[in-house]
Order: structure tokens, then C-alpha cells, then sequence
């Protein structure tokens, strides 16, 4: 059966992928975009530990019903698509994690936060590393519908319209909330701390 | 957008974002090498009759309510208009002094009959309602009573989509 379901033949832009050239291309998208999915993961979850399981489980999520569906056209998503999954299921992990925080309290059970914090921009020099923790702290600063506008925008290379796609709201509205991103997180940073 | 805004946007995009943890993507990357065994195509009429009983009992409810109401509509309209409908049986002289004064229609309970194959081999559900119906008459001369109870059972076959 395995070995059936790694010939099955499917169909991307026309042209016949086979089962094991699919899982190739899924690799590569993933090798290609997963830093940015990871970047957006952190913004949308309190820890570390949240945006790694969202980011996992989202992979799963679009493997299984892309790969799987009736069509058999299943190149990767579009990157859109792909960050509404990841969205929904950062959601989807807060609303978990909500009612297990009310049943803890209700037990007088203490949660431990020692989740250790995270650099979300790498560099080796060390000046740009100051920055950088800066940049991350300011970009927390931000309220979330802005944020996750501006992370979309700089670091996910959405054009608005993607953005809108992804986010479910209208392009002009993604890129006003980026225009008062963008003047939020000048404000927050003092000039030339970048 | 200005230029300093411009300016500001090429200085966010030096920064760039930490790679995925090798943990983290050796995961990832196994979940594509899985067979695609994820969800089958969905048929929305499956869905619907996932509950075909809970749903023919619905129908039945409604078939229900909607024969009661006609069911007194009836009885009122012969009430206030005795003798007047198609076919209506001749009355005893005895009983003109007597009036209808409340007719009631009371639900005892449902009996769940099963599956069973009709005559034409069509699976059916029935569902059997039984009732408690009450007549009340007057004389309003004397104001003697009349009362009568009938107990009356209503049995619905319900056809059951095996497709």
C-alpha cells in the first residue's frame, strides 16, 4: 500500500509529479519559506515551545488535506494559504491553552514559565545582534493586528493583496494597519537604533 | 509612503529571520515523506444522514403537529358549524340539546416499532405516537355533562434512505 501510495501519479501545472517528486517538492518549499513561517509562528504564540508545535502542526495540516484530496493536484500552498493555516492553528492552540490555564488555576495548579526566550533575527556580528534583540522587543511593542501586518509585509514578501488573502481582510485595511506599523515601530525605536 | 518610511523598510529587511531548529525541521520534513493518508474526499449527503433515525423522527414531529392542528381545525369548524360539512351523518334528535364544550388531544407517549420491510420491499422506520382524545359535551338546559375518552394510537411509516 505504501509503496502504491509513493507511485501514485499526480498532476502539478500540467505536467505529471510523481508520489516521491512530490514529497521532494514539499521538502523544498518548506526548506525554502519555513524561516518565515517560524518568524510569523513566533509572533502569533507566547513561547517557543507554542510556535514550533503550531508550525508542526500546520505542516500536517496542509500535507494531509493537500496531498490527500480528491483532486491529487497537490504541488505546496501558496504561501497565503499557508499562513492562514498557520493563523488558525495558533488560534486554535490558544483557545487549548486558554481552558487548560482556567482548569490549572481552578486546581491551584501553578504553570512554570521557564521557557527560555528566543532570538527571532540571527546574525553573527555582534552589534547587529543589539539591534536585532531591539527590533524583536519593538516589534512585540506592537499591537498583534499590526504586527502580524508588518511581519507578513517585510519578512513573508506578501504584496497586500496576499496579505489580504491571508489574513481575511480587505487590502486597503493591510496596508493602512502597515502604514501605522510602520509609524508605530519608528516611534518605538530611537533614531539610528538600527 | 515617504522616504524616510522607505529608508526605515530596507533597514528591517537586513534583519533576517533565524533558521528553523534542526529538530524542528528534520520533524517537519518527515511529515512529507508519510503517505498522503490524510482525509478522503467529503460528501456532504453523507453527513446528512449520519443520523437518519434522529431525522426521520424530526419529520415524523412534524407531521405530527401539523395533523394535530388539522385534527381540531376540523373538529372546531364541526362544532360551530354542525351538519353543515360534506357527508355529515344525520343527527339523533336526543343529542341536538347537547353542544361540544372542550375537545382535548392529549399525548401519552411514542413507541419506537423499528425497522421493518413494507409490502413494495421498502425499508421503513415506524414510530407509533399514541394519544389520549376527550370530548366534552353540555346541555345547556340542565347543564348535564357528556365526557368521553378515547384512547387512539397514530402509526407513521417513515422511509428509510439506504443509498
Amino acid at each position: 500500500m505504501e509503496e502504491y501510495l509513493h507511485h501514485v501519479i499526480y498532476f502539478q501545472h500540467g505536467q505529471k509529479v510523481m508520489g516521491e517528486d512530490l514529497s521532494i517538492a514539499w521538502k523544498e518549499w518548506f526548506r525554502e519559506n519555513g524561516t518565515r513561517l517560524l518568524l510569523y509562528a513566533r509572533t502569533k504564540t507566547h513561547s517557543e515551545a507554542d510556535a514550533q508545535d503550531v508550525l508542526q502542526e500546520t505542516m500536517l495540516r496542509l500535507w494531509k488535506s493537500y496531498a490527500s484530496g480528491s483532486s491529487k493536484q497537490c504541488p505546496p500552498p501558496a504561501m497565503p494559504l499557508a499562513y492562514t493555516a498557520l493563523r488558525h492553528a495558533a488560534i486554535d492552540l490558544a483557545r487549548k491553552n486558554t481552558r487548560r490555564t482556567r482548569r490549572e488555576q481552578d486546581s491551584d495548579y501553578l504553570v512554570s514559565e521557564d521557557d527560555p526566550a528566543v532570538d527571532w533575527f540571527g546574525t553573527a556580528a555582534l552589534e547587529q545582534k543589539e539591534k536585532s534583540v531591539v527590533l524583536q522587543q519593538a516589534i512585540e511593542e506592537l499591537p498583534d493586528n499590526f504586527r502580524e501586518v508588518l511581519i507578513l509585509k517585510i519578512w513573508g514578501e506578501l504584496t497586500f493583496a496576499e496579505i489580504s488573502n491571508a489574513l481575511e481582510i480587505p487590502a486597503n485595511t493591510a496596508a493602512s494597519r502597515y502604514r501605522y506599523a510602520i509609524k508605530a515601530l519608528r516611534k518605538i525605536l530611537k533614531p539610528n537604533s538600527l | 509612503m515617504n522616504p524616510e518610511d522607505e529608508h526605515f523598510e530596507s533597514k528591517l529587511r537586513e534583519f533576517t529571520p533565524v533558521e528553523v531548529p534542526q529538530a524542528l525541521q528534520s520533524r517537519i520534513l518527515e511529515i512529507f515523506e508519510t503517505p498522503e493518508t490524510g482525509r478522503q474526499p467529503e460528501d456532504f449527503a453523507d453527513k446528512v444522514t449520519a443520523f437518519p433515525i434522529l431525522r426521520s423522527l424530526a419529520i415524523a414531529a412534524a407531521v405530527l403537529v401539523a395533523a394535530t392542528g388539522v385534527f381540531f381545525a376540523v373538529l372546531n369548524n364541526l362544532s360551530t358549524n354542525p351538519g353543515t360539512g360534506p357527508g355529515t351523518i344525520a343527527e339523533n334528535p336526543a343529542t341536538k340539546s347537547f353542544v361540544p364544550l372542550r375537545a382535548e388531544n392529549v399525548f401519552e407517549g411514542v413507541d419506537d416499532e423499528g425497522l421493518f420491510l413494507t409490502g413494495g420491499k421498502i425499508p421503513v422506520h415506524g414510530v407509533r405516537y399514541r394519544f389520549s382524545d376527550s370530548f366534552h359535551w353540555t346541555n345547556p338546559k340542565d347543564g348535564s355533562v357528556i365526557k368521553m375518552t378515547v384512547p387512539s394510537e397514530r402509526l407513521y411509516l417513515i422511509p428509510v434512505r439506504t443509498d
